[in-house]
C-alpha cells in the first residue's frame, strides 16, 4: 500500500493521537437544520455497531439510566432487532427535531459533546479522572468541613473518580462514603456492589438500595454484610413523591439505618409522614433534591435575599433553601449535587451560623409558596 | 439511502476493475483502508475515535500514552 494522510475529525481527536494539524474544523450550519418542536414524548439515541462497542458507548450505563424512560434508538444496528438507520440526510434532520431529548451515545472523555448535539437537548455524564474541577470541588468541600459524599454505580464514572481523587488526595479515610446498589436480583446485586467496594475502595460507610429496586433481596445480603463489617450501615433511597408510601412501609418492616428522600422548600410531601417516621424509628434521613430539581433557585432569580435571611446568617439563597432542611427535627443530611468549586464552598456556609426555628421555617414556606 | 447528486455508489469488486484513477479515497476506519490497499491513488483515512476510546474498544494493553509518543504505527 503506498503512503497516506491521516487527518481527525475533532481537536479532541487530534491530540489524542498526538496530531498538531490536520484536523477537520466543525462545519455544522445551524440553518441547515429543521426547527425543534419536540413532537415525539420521547429521547434520541444515536449510534452504529453498538454490540462491538459497548464500553465506550456507555451501553450499560445508559440503559439503566434510561431504562424507564421511552427512547428511540437510531443507527445501523443489524443484530438489534427493530433498530434501522436514518433513510438519508433529510430524515436524519426529521428525526433530531422532534425528540424531546437527546442522549449522547458516547464516553464523552472520548467524544467532543459539544459538537454532537444539533437543537436538541442534551444529557450526558462528563468526569475525567484527572479532572481538575472535580478535584478543586471534592478539596473545597472537604477543607470546608463537608464529610458525607453520596454516588451510585449509576452516575456514570462518578464512582471510579471519587475513589481516584480521594485516594490521591489522601481524603478516603476522612469521608463517610455512601453509595446504591440497583439491581432486582440478590446475586446481581452482590456483583454490583462489589464492583463499587473496588472502585471506591473500602470501607463503604453507607449501601443503600437505589430507588427501591429488589429491595427485599438486596437487604438481605446488606444486613448479612453489615454483621460482617463489610459496610457500615444499610439504607434505601428514592426521590419520588410516589414511592413514599413504599418506602415507609419498608421503614417499618426494617431496622434501617438511612433513608434517602426528596424533601426542599419546593417540595415537602415527605415532611407529612416519612420524616416523622423516620424520627421515631431512629432513622437518619439524607435528602436529596435539596433544591428542588433548580425549581427554588428559578422562583427567586434576580430576587435580593429578604431581611430575615441575616437573622440566619444566609448570604445566599443556597444556604437559605439547605437551612430550611438541616433545621427539620429530623436527622437531615442535605446532599446537594455540585461540580464547581464556588458552589461547594457556598453550600458548606449552610453548615455554620444560626438555624431558621418552626415560626421561621414556617414563614421561609410562606415566602416560597408566593413564588413557586 | 439517498445520494447526495453526482455521487453513485460502487461495489468493491467493481472499484478492483477500474484499478486507479480516483482522484483521492477517504477511508473512514482501518479495514476501509485495508480494503483498497491494492489501489496506489493518494488516500485519507479520517480519524473517528480518540486513541484511548479505541485502545479501550480494541482491549489494546499497550497505554495510549505509550503509542502517542512512540509508534502508532505498531498499532495501526
Amino acid at each position: 500500500m503506498n503512503g497516506g494522510h491521516a487527518m481527525a475529525i475533532s481537536n479532541l481527536k487530534g491530540r489524542s493521537w498526538g496530531m498538531i494539524g490536520d484536523i477537520v474544523r466543525n462545519a455544522v450550519d445551524p440553518r441547515d437544520y429543521l426547527r425543534y418542536d419536540g413532537s415525539e414524548a420521547a429521547g434520541l439515541r444515536m449510534a452504529s455497531e453498538i454490540s462491538k462497542r459497548k464500553h465506550i458507548l456507555l451501553w450499560e450505563f445508559h440503559e439503566q439510566a434510561f431504562g424507564e424512560l421511552p427512547i428511540r434508538l437510531v443507527g445501523r444496528n443489524l443484530d438489534m432487532h427493530g433498530v434501522t438507520a436514518a433513510r438519508d440526510w433529510d430524515d436524519l434532520k426529521h428525526i433530531l427535531s422532534r425528540y424531546r431529548f437527546f442522549v449522547h451515545a458516547a464516553d464523552p472523555r472520548f467524544e467532543d459533546v459539544r459538537r454532537r448535539v444539533a437543537g436538541s437537548f442534551l444529557i450526558t455524564f462528563p468526569a475525567h479522572l484527572e479532572d481538575p474541577r472535580a478535584r478543586e470541588t471534592l478539596e473545597t468541600f472537604h477543607r470546608l468541613g463537608g464529610r458525607v459524599v453520596d454516588t451510585s454505580p449509576n452516575y456514570g464514572n462518578s464512582e471510579q473518580v471519587l475513589g481516584h481523587l480521594l485516594g490521591d488526595a489522601g481524603l478516603r479515610g476522612d469521608v463517610f462514603m455512601a453509595t446504591k446498589v440497583d439491581r432486582e436480583d440478590a446475586a446481581e446485586g452482590v456483583e454490583r456492589m462489589e464492583g463499587s467496594i473496588e472502585r471506591l475502595g473500602p470501607p463503604i460507610d453507607l449501601m443503600q438500595v437505589h430507588n427501591l429496586r429488589g429491595t427485599d433481596a438486596q437487604l438481605e445480603t446488606l444486613f448479612a454484610w453489615k454483621k460482617e463489617g463489610r459496610v457500615g450501615h444499610v439504607g434505601i433511597t428514592t426521590h419520588r413523591v410516589s414511592q413514599h408510601a413504599e418506602m415507609i412501609a419498608f421503614m417499618k418492616k426494617y431496622p434501617l439505618d438511612f433513608v434517602q428522600v426528596n424533601y426542599s422548600l419546593a417540595d415537602r410531601a415527605a415532611a407529612e409522614t416519612l420524616l416523622p417516621l423516620a424520627i421515631d424509628r431512629g432513622i437518619a434521613v439524607l435528602v436529596n433534591r435539596p433544591f428542588g430539581k433548580g425549581q427554588l433557585f428559578d422562583a427567586v432569580k434576580g430576587m435580593v435575599l429578604p431581611d430575615w435571611s441575616r437573622e440566619i446568617n444566609c448570604d445566599s439563597w443556597g444556604q437559605l433553601f439547605l437551612k430550611y432542611i438541616i433545621a427539620h427535627p429530623a436527622a437531615t443530611i442535605p446532599i446537594p449535587g455540585t461540580s464547581k468549586p464556588h458552589h461547594a464552598a457556598d453550600n458548606a456556609r449552610a453548615m455554620r451560623g444560626r438555624l431558621p426555628d418552626k415560626e421561621l421555617r414556617r414563614e421561609m414556606e410562606r415566602f416560597m409558596d408566593r413564588l413557586l | 439511502m439517498r445520494l447526495p447528486p453526482r455521487v453513485r455508489l460502487l461495489g468493491l469488486s467493481e472499484v478492483f476493475k477500474r484499478g486507479c484513477g480516483y482522484d483521492c479515497i477517504i477511508a473512514h476506519n482501518i479495514a476501509d483502508l485495508l480494503d483498497v490497499k491494492r489501489i496506489s491513488d493518494p488516500r485519507v483515512i479520517f480519524l473517528h475515535t480518540t486513541l484511548e476510546g479505541r485502545a479501550i474498544n480494541e482491549q489494546v494493553q499497550t497505554p495510549p500514552e505509550h503509542i502517542r509518543h512512540n509508534s502508532v504505527s505498531i498499532w495501526l
